[in-house]
């Protein structure tokens, strides 16, 4: 079978105030997970709205980090892939997220494992690669929706598009988003937040899933 | 998922416990999401500082992004995220934790606390002094030592259109022919050590034709001057003062045409309202606890009451640190505290965050 060309990319915008998702709750500091599988001409095929569950404990680590600006945290654990980090201290690149295209490690990135998420994950079970060849998924860039707020909500939002050109259908069970922790003089990139979609969302071939995450807070 | 934990506890001198409050925080704001998109995406972002300035938050150049979004600091004016390098140097007081006393409910947009209280202590709280027969229910001048010149007195009347307080005033007025230069006025000596602001109400008249009328100010219609607003500010003076009222002639009248005009005054009264000041203790970020399926860490700060007021708090919020050299502050979370915190004189407040994440 051809493989299939991917036309669709990813816009950067500003949300409007009225489209801004509500379903944290007041007090809550989470992410809208949305999940949109378009055709090749753009026509959206399925589209999923739902409450990330997971950030993982390596998100609070970062955040701790940047609010003290403590220059080592070898005391507390960050894993980036399968080895740990050490002297991990803040730095102007934690917490980025900004994968370019093909870059699995770094920004949204998918997976099909099927396992709950635990506070101690640090990576996506069965992570799916980049590229067009069996199993896989060519990344985009990731890009961000500038911050925007409305009279509960303040948010802004990272997006990815993930195109099947395999030729074949993909399951997407699991997401995670991964960012930076800067430790020896180099950023390594660790997973802050991984969910796991009940029934896996369907990526025919020929067509492309776009995830937002929503970083939102509700007061 | 992402909560945090607001927990407010007043303590006296020996670390007892007195009040304990704990509520969901609901919390961050709009310049936490700017602060944080900025990291993420690796992007200048320009968001709005305590002050309302719209400031570029840039995203690199380590000098000026290392810090943002710091909020450890040391205690009250001491400098924090000092770069020599760089010239940044943020008052301690204005990052981490803060506390006020607006009572307005949280919103996304907030970019300061409503009625913030600062860092430092209060002038002395003691009882002011009071002016002796301050609203001259004596009927006389008791407690006044009065001095005229020309055609000028200073008596004490009850003329129900002139009352402002109980059922005498004073009146500074003209009595006969005067020229420039004559005059009336009531003097008394008083302590001013504890007192911030002397506020009476007077009524007077001008002289610029034949008429008994008199200057006013109106708020929707409701009279305000001179019935409540004259205040006079002594927070600069100390020790014992003379303090006068006078009225004086600026030109010749004849006692036949302007008989009776000048000016009232009533209920001299001595404030001691100096704005309540805390003194900000440093703000800890610390005890990173894991125990799954949660994780949380700590941020505190301790607020201690060196006056003798007692100082509520209705609004609690964290500020951090961002922005090009030389720094600036940055509202990312407000929380509303109701009913409020009293803390009295001699008593300490612990203001603790804590940001928990479950799985």
């Amino acid at each position: 079978m051809p493989k299939t060309e991917i036309k669709l990319k990813p816009k950067l915008q500003v949300i409007k105030e009225d489209e801004i998702p509500h379903i944290l709750a007041p007090g809550e500091l989470g992410a809208v997970l949305e999940l949109i599988v378009s055709d090749k001409d753009g026509k959206v095929t399925e589209h999923r709205v739902q409450k990330s569950e997971s950030f993982v404990r390596q998100f609070l680590t970062m955040l701790f980090v940047e609010f003290n600006k403590v220059v080592d945290v070898s005391g507390l654990r960050i894993v980036a892939g399968n080895y740990y980090v050490r002297f991990v201290n803040f730095h102007t690149e934690n917490l980025r997220c900004d994968g370019g295209v093909g870059v699995t490690g770094r920004g949204i990135a998918v997976g099909t494992g099927t396992t709950a998420p635990d506070i101690d994950d640090n990576f996506l079970k069965t992570p799916i690669a980049h590229g067009t060849g069996g199993g896989r998924l060519q990344y985009s860039a990731v890009t961000f929706g500038a911050p925007a707020s409305d009279a509960t909500i303040s948010q802004f939002t990272i997006t990815r598009n993930f195109a099947n050109g395999s030729g074949a259908d993909i399951t997407v069970n699991e997401i995670g988003l991964y960012g930076g922790a800067f430790a020896g003089g180099a950023t390594h990139d660790c997973l802050f937040i991984r969910d796991v979609i009940a029934g896996g969302i369907l990526v025919p071939n020929g067509q492309t899933l776009t995830i937002n995450y929503r970083i939102q807070a509700a007061v | 998922m992402l909560i945090t934990k607001l927990l407010l506890e007043k303590l006296n001198r020996e670390g007892v416990v007195l009040d304990r409050r704990e509520q969901l925080s609901r919390s961050f704001v709009l310049q936490f999401m700017d602060l944080l998109y900025s990291k993420a995406a690796q992007i200048n972002r320009a968001t709005r500082d305590v002050d309302n300035v719209l400031r570029t938050v840039p995203f690199t150049d380590t000098g000026n992004a290392l810090y943002n979004l710091g909020i450890a600091s040391p205690g009250g004016d001491a400098s924090c995220y000092n770069r020599y390098d760089y010239g940044r140097k943020v008052m301690a007081e204005k990052i981490g934790i803060q506390v006020g006393a607006g009572t307005s409910a949280p919103a996304p947009t907030n970019y300061k606390l409503a009625n913030r209280i600062a860092h430092g202590r209060s002038k002395p709280t003691a009882a002011p002094a009071t002016f002796s027969n301050l609203s001259f229910e004596t009927g006389d001048l008791t407690g006044w030592t009065p001095a005229t010149k020309g055609g000028m007195a200073a008596v004490v009347r009850n003329d129900a259109w002139a009352i402002k307080n109980g059922t005498w005033f004073c009146a500074l007025w003209t009595t006969g022919v005067v020229v420039p230069g004559d005059y009336a006025q009531i003097s008394q000596d008083i302590d001013l050590t504890n007192i911030t602001h002397i506020r009476f109400q007077l009524r007077g008249e001008k002289y610029a034709s034949n008429y008994n009328g008199y200057f006013n100010v109106l708020i929707s219609g409701r009279p305000v001057y001179p019935d409540e607003t004259v205040v006079i500010n002594t927070l600069a003076l100390t020790g014992v003062q003379t303090v006068t009222f006078v009225f004086v002639a600026e030109a010749g009248q004849s006692a036949s045409v302007y008989f009776n005009s000048g000016a009232w005054v009533d209920n001299i009264r001595t404030l001691n309202a100096v704005s309540p000041l805390l003194e900000y203790g440093g703000c800890d970020v610390s005890d990173f606890l894991v125990a799954p399926p949660n994780a949380q860490f700590t941020i505190r700060r301790y607020f201690y009451n060196n006056s003798s007021a007692l100082i509520t708090v209705n609004e609690v919020g964290i500020q951090a640190v961002a922005g090009a050299a030389p720094g600036y502050a940055f509202l990312i979370a407000r929380d509303e505290v109701s009913p409020g915190i009293g803390v009295a004189g001699g008593e300490l407040l612990r203001v603790t965050y804590v940001p928990q994440i479950t799985v």
